[in-house]
């Protein structure tokens, strides 16, 4: 099989790019990222969760916008009766709802370091103090009128989901904000 | 008026000097001044014009009311205009100068406006309408086309570089408990009090410094109140202005990052525009000293009182010598004493009886019972003249030498914030004054913004504010009360003007809009009677002012005419914003390349390395035509159109809509979205499907795939995906629930890559590990196939064609999109084919009379489009039931889609073409030419549209294409819309 091509290849050149000396945000993109959108029938929601606990062996199932995080894997509850399997393969049963692969349909780019906070907020109108946002919680906004998925791994250290067409123009404009606060790319 | 710096006042940094350029010429200033404090110490008393009689105009306050020195600061692109000098910070370099003048503020031509005032009276330029008397000469529209080039050009003040911004905004949001706008006392008792409570705390302060009036104290220490405000854990957000109040304790907000600095990078944004959600707001806005309307107080060398007193104790500067007070309160008399001690000659016009005042220097001559009646002096004060204040008609008692005349005719709360959520203010008559009204919101108005005067009150009432806000949030239950409103020893005494006792009088109630109490007595007579209506023939109120400084004068005059009391008469509405938001802030990013978000394909770079010329077709960028050696859009067009019809041409078609259908019912939900059968269609096999709306009318059409039992892949038009995708979820989450279906969006997942020509299936062919799949037998025309590429990358093959010719479309995971391209090019250049864009895609389907967007229109019925036999009668379907009303049926002239050719084969006609009858050319014809395109297999230029009566109507009839747009008529005749390959054999070679 081919290599997969990111859609930020064009302009993704890792480095430290500082401001006043310092670098207080990280962006590394998960280029290579499996994703399984796990859907659940309405009925069947009791039934899937205890599969989702027997077969990925997880002390518990998230809760709505809610995530937790393996050594290997995530799962995200990003919709009520929705899951996002992260780098696991999962498959429901017809009896408890539908799997889909969408592993290239989102572009993710990890956002961290101190200032990660405040560059999303510049673009999202999401409370992510840590009383409301805490560690592995989920949302879905939207920066610059695209919808975007939010998954916080732990204190300022994000998951953005950008639609893969969008996601060329939302790192362009993310970058140029993150230029007051100092940044550097990390390498693939 | 004579100001100079002096020593032992003033809180800025003499250890810095800072230099900046006035009206092109250098002076000198102080780390922490204002533009305004420099310039009054520099002893500048003119800078600006006023609006419209040219009148010179000096600083009149030191904050965001300010209304006479509204400069421009910056040259070239970085020229900003109608900046408050009183709100501009000082820094190295700074260039400003005075507007609304020619050739400058000290002489401007403009000036002979004043002598002319009788002719701008108010409503002015509404009377230009009526013509003039007593001719009436050119009445109505006409005399308002002659005279609005002249007045548009006259009005406005400052002008623009219409040059690009060069500066970079953005947008913010925040969160907290309590946001606290204004850090006077109030505010910061509040600040303290919650965030000792361990609340969230956001102190917002329009200035760069803290402490709101109390900057004003000597003995007031701005930056050990920062320490411990920011030691308890309140966020600071100085130079930053709450400019509205919006729904729910949205705030909107305008932090100048960089306007006091010299900044020419775009790192850091000039100005960034926050919204921030709070649980609750408390709003210590503070109160603005307000004028007293009289002849000439307007001169350079007016000023509002507590204005002085900042000048003094924080700039250092003495803003006159022999200064002159009026007021008809008591908060003057503190800064009279303080004037007093900086040395200058103080006189105090009281309007009042008399006043019992404990601490005041008795040194000071008090006049009571005396109101200033008029300014003597054109450029600088003179003298005033005074009069009895019980003695109505005024006329004039005496005369007082003076350089300046400090002014306060009271205060009025900073109610603006609250306004804007529909909260109506409270008169007060005892204090004079408008008093926020009472809210039901999570809005708490503390200190002088409550109507609170004194320091101690103010205090007070922060900490019942912060106590307030935590009872409605259910984290406090300890008692509290506000104190009352005022707080001076002695009752203030209503003085909005002194009348002059003779013609032509210019005493201004709003300064900015150059408005006079004789305006207002005007709109009276003329019958603007109400206050909006005085607002807006007046102008009162309007612009950078927003009714800071002229609003109760103006409306005291009124209440007065209309012999009623001022809350009879009302106040208007503030709206946001409360000082000015650039155009730049709203905009924040959402500039250049980034004025909307670009979409691409996964192909985009690789069709750009392959010489594709782009086009942008909704958010999307999309290759229009790839030219080889120089081609032109047409050459290169007709070139990739008759490759493909020769050979093989290859084509991203990632833009279209694609939506994942599963579940145990996806075949019924699907069978009841479109119009065709899909009950029977076999796995592996695609169909061709037409989608309704709810009246009949086609939303869209494409196609969907059968990949299992209960899983479709259903495509859709470029231009409708998100809107069929959100017709789809809503179908299920309130029209039938009961189905078992999930539907996604998969647009972004697959990229599709369509290959068209007879050369199509050899040149596929060789790129796939099982060539055999895409045989005829194995996969025939509307025949789906998953298969690996040579590489082993699964791939999805659907047999289909837009352009006619035996075709195939090929969807691959979006990350392989590139190196499958690589591999089909490679093959397709075997059999001399071509890339080919939207321009040869456009034109291999109007030869085959295919409809697009340009035809669905949201106008057309499924029969209008030629379609009416995938309407099926057996089953319900959405659109079904309305499809079939006699409107829509049973008129047999409606438009319907056929095919157009140029009568003259050397024609060319333009989509958008109306068509007409042969001598009936008018109106919107009998139809329409929708797309069009030059048929290279035909050798001549072709068109698709729509007439009424359709082909049988008008066949072997000419008909006259008419385009009023380019001028243009040719005849055209109609033909069937499928003018290549009718019966479809190429597709199904």
């Amino acid at each position: 099989m081919h290599n997969r091509h990111s859609a930020l290849d064009s302009n993704y050149f890792p480095g430290d790019y500082p401001f006043n000396n310092e670098t207080n945000i990280s962006f590394k993109e998960y280029n290579n990222i499996n994703i399984k959108q796990i859907s659940c029938w309405p009925e069947a929601l009791e039934k899937a969760e205890s599969f989702l606990k027997k077969e990925l062996e997880l002390p518990y199932v998230p809760q709505f916008n809610k995530g937790i995080v393996e050594k290997k894997f995530s799962l995200w509850r990003i919709e009520p009766l929705k899951w996002w399997a992260i780098d696991k393969e999962i498959n429901f049963s017809e009896e408890l709802g539908t799997t889909l692969e969408i592993s290239h349909s989102f572009t993710c780019i990890s956002i961290s370091g101190e200032n990660a906070t405040l560059l999303l907020n510049r673009h999202l109108p999401l409370d992510l103090r840590s009383i409301n946002f805490s560690e592995c919680s989920s949302a879905s906004s939207a920066i610059h009128h695209v919808s975007i998925k939010l998954l916080k791994y732990s204190d300022n250290n994000y998951h953005l989901f950008i639609p893969r067409g969008f996601g060329l123009s939302i790192w362009e404009i993310l970058l140029e904000t993150a230029k007051q606060f100092g940044y550097k790319i990390l390498e693939r | 008026m004579s100001s100079k710096r002096i020593d032992n006042f003033g809180k800025i940094n003499r250890d810095k000097i800072i230099s900046f350029n006035w009206e092109k010429k250098n002076y000198f200033g102080y780390e922490g001044d204002t533009l305004a404090s420099a310039l009054l110490a520099n002893n500048i008393k003119i800078v600006g014009r006023s609006f419209k009689y040219h009148r010179p105009r000096g600083i009149m306050s030191c904050g965001v009311e300010e209304s006479g020195a509204l400069v421009t600061i910056g040259s070239l692109e970085k020229r900003d205009p109608n900046v408050r000098a009183t709100s501009q910070e000082l820094y190295q370099g700074l260039e400003a100068s005075g507007q609304n003048a020619f050739p400058n503020v000290n002489f401007d031509f403009g000036e002979i406006n004043n002598y002319l005032s009788r002719f701008f009276a108010a409503g002015f330029y509404y009377k230009t309408f009526m013509g003039v008397p007593p001719f009436e000469w050119g009445s109505g529209t006409s005399i308002w086309m002659f005279f609005e080039k002249i007045i548009r050009k006259a009005a406005g003040m400052g002008k623009l570089s219409r040059l690009a911004d060069p500066d970079s905004y953005e947008h913010a949001h925040d969160f907290c408990d309590i946001l606290i706008v204004g850090s006077g006392p109030a505010g910061i008792a509040a600040a303290k009090e919650a965030a000792d409570k361990k609340l969230d705390v956001i102190l917002v302060e329009q200035d760069s410094l803290l402490g709101g009036d109390q900057i004003a104290e000597k003995e007031f220490d701005t930056n050990k109140t920062l320490q411990e405000l920011k030691g308890l854990g309140v966020r600071i957000m100085n130079r930053t202005t709450a400019f509205g109040l919006y729904d729910n304790c949205v705030i909107g907000l305008i932090e100048r990052v960089t306007d006091h600095i010299y900044y020419d990078k775009k790192d850091i944004p000039r100005q960034r525009f926050w919204t921030i959600r709070a649980k609750h707001i408390i709003v210590g806005s503070g109160s603005l000293e307000r004028h007293i309307a009289f002849n000439n107080n307007d001169i350079p060398g007016v000023m509002t009182v507590n204005a002085a007193k900042h000048y003094l104790n924080r700039y250092g500067v003495l803003t006159g010598k022999d200064i002159v007070i009026a007021t008809n309160n008591d908060s003057v008399y503190n800064t009279a004493d303080l004037l007093s001690q900086a040395g200058a000659k103080v006189v105090i016009l009281d309007s009042r009886k008399e006043v019992k005042l404990d601490n005041f220097n008795n040194n000071i001559q008090v006049k009571f019972e005396t109101v200033p009646y008029s300014i003597n002096g054109s450029r600088k004060i003179k003298s005033i003249d005074i009069a009895d204040a019980n003695h109505q008609p005024y006329s004039k008692i005496d005369s007082i030498s003076c350089d300046q005349v400090l002014i306060s005719g009271g205060w009025s709360p900073a109610v603006h914030l609250l306004s804007h959520r529909g909260v109506k203010a409270k008169w007060n008559a005892e204090n004079l004054c408008f008093l926020p009204g009472d809210t039901k919101e999570k809005i708490t108005m503390i200190g002088s913004a409550r109507g609170i005067w004194n320091k101690s009150d103010c205090i007070k009432s922060g900490i019942a504010g912060a106590l307030d806000a935590m009872h409605h949030m259910g984290l406090s239950k300890t008692n509290y009360f506000f104190p009352k409103e005022g707080g001076w020893s002695n009752p203030i005494q209503p003085l909005y003007e002194v009348k002059y006792n003779k013609s032509r009088s210019k005493s201004f109630v709003d300064y900015q809009h150059d408005v006079t109490a004789d305006d207002v007595r005007l709109a009276h007579r003329e019958g603007f009677i109400s206050v909006e209506h005085l607002k807006r023939y007046t102008t009162l109120g309007m612009a950078n002012d927003q009714g800071k400084m002229g609003n109760i004068i103006g409306l005291s005059l009124m209440a007065d005419l209309l012999d009623k009391d001022i809350p009879e008469v009302g106040t208007t509405v503030f709206r946001p914003p409360y000082t000015p938001v650039s155009i730049g802030a709203l905009a924040g990013r959402n500039v250049g390349k980034h004025f909307r978000p670009l979409r691409v394909t996964p192909m985009h770079q690789w069709n750009l390395d392959h010489g594709a010329i782009m086009i942008d077709v909704g958010l999307y960028q999309r290759p229009w035509y790839f030219p080889k050696n120089n081609e032109t859009l047409s050459e290169s067009y007709i070139r990739e159109t008759t490759t493909v019809r020769k050979s093989v041409g290859v084509c991203d078609v990632t833009s279209l809509g694609k939506i994942a259908i599963q579940g145990p019912d996806a075949t019924e939900f699907i069978n009841r979205v479109y119009s065709n059968a899909f009950a029977k269609l076999p796995i592996g096999k695609t169909r061709y499907g037409i989608m309704l709306r709810d009246d009949g009318i086609v939303m869209d059409d494409g196609t969907s795939w059968r990949l299992s039992e209960n899983e479709y892949l259903m495509t859709t038009s470029t231009a409708q995906a998100g809107k069929v995708m959100s017709w789809l979820e809503e179908l299920l989450q309130t029209r039938w629930t009961d189905l078992k279906v999930n539907v996604t969006s998969v647009s972004e997942q697959w990229a599709a890559a369509a290959i068209s020509g007879p050369k199509s299936r050899e040149a596929i062919k060789n790129c796939l590990e099982n060539p055999s799949l895409i045989e005829n037998k194995n996969l025939p025309f509307m025949g789906f196939v998953s298969a690996n590429l040579k590489d082993g990358t699964p791939c999805r093959i659907v047999r289909i064609s837009f352009s006619g010719e035996l075709g195939y479309e090929i969807y691959i995971g979006s990350d392989y999109a590139n190196s499958m391209m690589d591999l089909i090019w490679k093959e397709v250049q075997n059999y001399n084919g071509c890339l080919y864009g939207l321009e040869a895609l456009g034109a291999l389907r109007v030869e085959k009379g295919h409809v697009t967007g340009a035809e669905l229109d949201g106008r057309v019925t499924i029969e209008d489009a030629g379609l009416g036999k995938m309407a099926s009668t057996k089953k319900s379907y959405i659109g079904s039931a309305m499809r079939t009303r006699g409107s829509l049926s049973a008129n047999k002239d409606r438009e319907q889609l056929v095919g157009f050719f140029p009568v003259d084969k050397k024609e060319t006609f333009d989509a958008g073409t109306i068509v007409c009858e042969k001598n009936k050319i008018k109106g919107s014809g009998i139809g329409r030419i929708t797309s069009v395109t030059h048929s290279p297999e035909l050798g001549h230029w072709i068109g698709i549209g729509f007439v009424q009566g359709g082909k049988e109507k008008w066949h072997n009839t000419t008909l006259i294409g008419s385009d009023p747009v380019r001028n243009k008529q040719m005849e055209i005749e109609v033909v069937s819309p499928h003018m290549i390959d009718p019966e479809g054999k190429r597709m199904h070679a």
